[in-house]
């Protein structure tokens, strides 16, 4: 069921205004979207909203997230994270990511512990595994991208996702918002996406949750594994018939996991 | 107008079914098809048209930067135009150019730059490209995001290396020095003329205006498709209250000179043919990158993603009908170059006289051809405007004696 959605402007540290959507109440989560912005989450966070807030900031840089040009690299992003946590009084919070939002939250969890109750990696960018390297995703053809981004890339999820509006105007839109999504990730992710995430993983001490489809074309499943050893603690739940556009395919699974993990965490702190 | 004559230095021996299986040229082109015996032979070849460039008087020979790139065997124009310093004699040596962000610290260009500037006696001209995304950002990892960036910033440093006295420091955001101190000093002072390559970006057409530099605009289209960009640079020119001088402008054009129409077809054709349909096959996904293009350039000129195309099949018919080249006898030659220089405005004509897989008799005979039956009547085009932009040469400069390799005796200044 659809969540009301609450969309509004915030200035985050006095830098720049982003857009921020917020679903359901209680127990505020944030989550930090992946290559495309959140549009596409619509489903994958209504669940979550069944039983957290949700709160999803666009990316500077990204669409909704206003000119990102002040930062550089993910460590900046990680910054830009802590002071939105910081200016919305959120802190410590639950913290799920996906994809490149995968790779910010890992760097948030790792240099800003303090403000971090749980962390959910999901498909997640920043390590480098030479023997299997990611997908080089921006040069595949914008056609061919959507044959690496779901498990059945000819289904009718990705269908529907993928299809181009009938009004022109519309059409053009979303594709300028598609060049923006991708010039925002080309900044983090180019060529090799490994912006020195490895060496400060060890610091993650917050409860660590990573998940996985195993049919991920864009960062195979054995990067979950990376993730796992590399973070004490951290827990693997991979999903099958998924790509790597997991949430989209499987929103209530990894929803539902991602409730029990967080609540479990915070029943344990409450007993404590 | 300026004659000048523009090499890429092709490895003109791709097999005939390259297009059908490879993807690309340029980038990830199989290494095996690069045989090192055979490129020993076409260096020195290109090398001689060169050299034969200068003695048949073209006003400036063109070197540029391409990586992994079977077009462009030139991944260092510097080597090139260092060898073109010391053994031709009168020639603009024009490097088109180095991609100043892809070098570290980019002092090392000023430094290379003002070293052909001394030995070539003040024929350098500085060329400042972007660089393109595929050698930019695919072979050289630099992130489409930052590239401008880059290149910005190694643009200041490099022309305050060339232009202060005093060693000075630099605090940049992607270099740091804390003592730049150029030397040797370039012979052309302030510093050499720069001219900048481009396609049709409109922050160029800005930053070449407001420095007066040429622009180059480099593209294998042809003058009919490019007049609407160019209309474009010259609005802009208006519009920053610059004069329409046609020596801010370089263009370069692909040239056939024969007997005849026909003659030029049957001479030229195949390996003209060579070039279009094989030598540009390039893997799309390396040229349309996130970031590369400014997103005010693609929302402006936003259009619908072409697929890929297939190997070409270009006719040498269509490519003489839609300006792609100029090819035909020496009237019909003289009457489209006119007709391109003016509708273009061009002061620096580049003319790219060998292309793909034509040997070095044909390369030979055009330029000889060029040079006598087409370049006495059109050079004398603009000659109401004044060039700011070709270098000074020092007077008494060193020559090579023919065929000994050591410079002039006798004729040494002291």
């Amino acid at each position: 069921m659809a969540r009301d959605l609450i969309e509004e402007r915030v200035r985050v540290a006095g830098r720049v205004e982003v857009l921020v959507q917020r679903r359901g109440s209680g127990q505020p989560v944030l989550y930090l979207h992946g290559l495309d912005g959140v549009v596409g989450d619509g489903l994958f966070l209504d669940r979550l909203a069944e039983q957290f807030e949700v709160i999803a900031p666009a990316h500077p840089g990204w669409p909704g997230g206003g000119d990102g040009a002040f930062l550089d690299d993910p460590l900046d992003m990680a910054l830009h994270y802590g002071d939105l946590i910081r200016d919305l009084g959120l802190g410590p919070v639950p913290v799920v990511g996906w994809s490149v939002g995968g790779m910010f939250a890992a760097e948030l969890a790792a240099i800003e512990p303090d403000l971090v109750s749980a962390v959910v990696l999901i498909s997640s960018y920043g390590l480098w595994d030479e023997s299997v390297p990611t997908e080089d995703l921006f040069t595949l053809l914008p056609g061919d991208l959507r044959n690496y981004l779901w498990s059945d890339p000819n289904g009718a999820l990705a269908s529907a996702h993928h299809a181009v509006p009938s009004d022109p105007e519309m059409a053009i839109d979303l594709r300028f918002a598609g060049i923006v999504a991708m010039t925002g990730s080309a900044k983090y992710l180019w060529g090799i996406p490994d912006r020195g995430l490895s060496r400060r993983l060890y610091r993650i001490t917050s409860p660590t949750l990573i998940v996985w489809g195993t049919g991920d074309r864009l960062i195979p499943a054995t990067y979950a594994h990376r993730f796992q050893a590399a973070i004490a603690g951290s827990q693997v739940l991979t999903v099958d018939r998924a790509g790597h556009c997991i949430i989209r395919e499987h929103p209530v699974e990894v929803a539902d996991a991602i409730v029990a993990f967080v609540k479990a965490r915070i029943d344990k702190e409450a007993i404590a | 107008m300026n004659l000048h004559l523009f090499n890429l230095m092709p490895y003109r021996l791709l097999p005939q079914d390259f297009a059908e299986r490879y993807r690309s040229v340029w980038v990830d082109i199989p290494r095996d098809l690069y045989d090192p015996a055979q490129g020993h032979g076409l260096y020195h070849e290109y090398i001689d048209q060169f050299v034969l460039a200068d003695e048949l008087g073209f006003d400036g020979i063109c070197v540029n930067e391409h990586h992994q790139n079977a077009y462009g065997t030139m991944p260092s124009p510097n080597l090139m135009a260092s060898i073109l310093a010391r053994i031709t004699t009168n020639a603009s040596i024009v490097v088109l150019g180095d991609s100043i962000a892809l070098y570290n610290p980019p002092t090392r260009v000023a430094e290379e730059m003002a070293m052909l500037d001394v030995l070539s006696g003040g024929r350098l001209v500085a060329g400042f490209p972007v660089g393109t995304p595929q050698d930019t950002c695919v072979c050289y990892g630099m992130s489409p995001a930052t590239l401008r960036d880059r290149y910005n910033e190694a643009h200041a440093l490099i022309m305050r290396a060339f232009t202060e006295d005093q060693p000075f420091t630099f605090n940049g955001k992607y270099t740091k020095l804390r003592y730049v101190n150029l030397w040797p000093r370039t012979i052309q002072q302030p510093h050499p003329p720069i001219w900048i390559p481009s396609g049709s970006s409109v922050e160029t057409w800005d930053f070449t205006l407001e420095n007066d530099y040429v622009m180059c605009y480099l593209s294998f289209v042809g003058w009919e498709r490019a007049a609407k960009n160019v209309s474009g640079y010259w609005k802009r020119a208006d519009e920053l209250g610059k004069d329409k001088n046609p020596y801010r402008l370089g263009f370069i054009q692909a040239v056939f000179v024969a007997d005849t129409d026909e003659e030029a077809e049957r001479l030229y054709g195949d390996h003209v043919k060579f070039f279009y349909n094989k030598c540009l096959r390039t893997w799309p996904g390396f040229v349309d990158l996130p970031g590369y293009r400014s997103l005010a350039s693609i929302r402006a000129g936003l259009t619908a993603w072409k697929a890929p195309t297939e190997p070409m099949d270009v006719a040498w018919k269509d490519l003489v009908e839609d300006g792609s080249i100029i090819a035909g006898s020496p009237e019909t030659v003289r009457r489209r170059l006119v007709e391109a220089a003016e509708t273009l405005r061009v002061g620096q004509m580049m003319l790219l006289l060998q292309l793909g897989s034509m040997p070095p008799q044909l390369a030979e005979l055009n330029m000889r051809m060029f040079m006598s039956e087409v370049a006495p009547h059109v050079r004398s085009m603009w000659s109401d405007h004044e060039d700011h932009w070709s270098p000074a040469p020092m007077a008494n400069r060193f020559g090579v004696a023919p065929g000994s390799g050591r410079a002039l005796g006798d004729e040494r200044p002291i």
